[in-house]
């Protein structure tokens, strides 16, 4: 930086309280300054969710610990996938005494729209150590293609 | 563990239940992801460490929507002189790790007896 322009900071800028305001907004959305651990007021009714897009086909990842099959419910209409289902509490749940309790239990929806060239009709899931698994292959034209040229 | 390493590897916590029923002790950590083989509790001094390797990797391909976290469960907790330390066992189902720890038996109502003179 050659020449700067001299800036008085004593006098009123009517700009600033803008430029402040786009650092707060930028900074809201700085996601690695949130906390990893649920706050007080924070209800992460939500499970996490991985959409990973491969060569062959695409995986959709939940994390669901502690929730039985049968408790549980995935669906596709037309190109929109929902998992769906309840987190039970133990069936002695009313002689626990709790000294913490950071799990919560109850319903929770997750709804995503697949692109359109998922094949939703090969649809395969699978659900081992609390992590739901569900495969869907890509269609045929969807696919990537090597296609040889002949070059006269 | 040398500082560099520990660095290197990526811990979270875990999210748990504490609770008590009768006169036993429980912990509920909610780690999805963890089998029995990458599990590892450990009871050192009144530290009790569970420690929990997530076996999903990364995948092959662009990531579309990318919430769940890689790495490590950690957490560590102290244990009181209520707790008997030879009476911890875990087991693990669905993503969550149950621990069992009991009390005490000195720790235990007892009754005493009266002796008449």
């Amino acid at each position: 930086m050659a020449i700067v322009k001299w800036k008085n900071k004593d006098l009123y800028d009517p700009w600033n309280g803008l430029r402040t305001l786009q650092d707060e907004i930028n900074e809201l959305f700085d996601i690695d300054r949130a906390p990893s651990t649920p706050g007080l007021f924070d209800r992460n009714l939500a499970p996490s969710l991985d959409v990973i897009e491969g060569d062959q086909n695409f995986t959709v990842r939940c994390e669901l610990p502690g929730i039985e099959l049968k408790d549980m419910e995935v669906t596709v209409i037309s190109n929109v996938l929902t998992i769906k289902g309840e987190k039970k509490s133990g069936s002695d749940e009313k002689h626990r005494s709790f000294f913490k309790k950071e799990c919560w239990t109850g319903t929770f929806q997750r709804t995503i729209s697949l692109p359109d060239s998922a094949d939703t009709g090969k649809i395969g899931a699978e659900l081992k150590d609390g992590i739901l698994t569900i495969t869907l292959p890509k269609k045929e034209e969807a696919k990537p293609r090597q296609i040889s040229v002949k070059i006269q | 563990m040398s500082e560099k390493e520990i660095n290197e590897q990526r811990y979270f916590a875990a999210r748990y239940n504490i609770y008590k029923t009768g006169y036993k002790m429980f912990l509920d950590l909610e780690m999805p992801g963890v089998s029995k083989e990458d599990l590892n509790i450990q009871v050192e001094g009144n530290h009790l460490m569970v420690e929990g390797v997530k076996s999903t990797g990364q995948l092959a391909g662009k990531y579309r929507i990318h919430e769940m976290k890689e790495g490590v469960y950690r957490n560590i907790f102290t244990l009181d002189d209520t707790i008997d330390k030879d009476k911890i066992e875990g087991a693990v189902k669905n993503g969550i790790v149950n621990i069992s720890l009991d009390i005490r038996e000195s720790e235990k109502p007892r009754k005493i007896e009266i002796v008449s003179k």
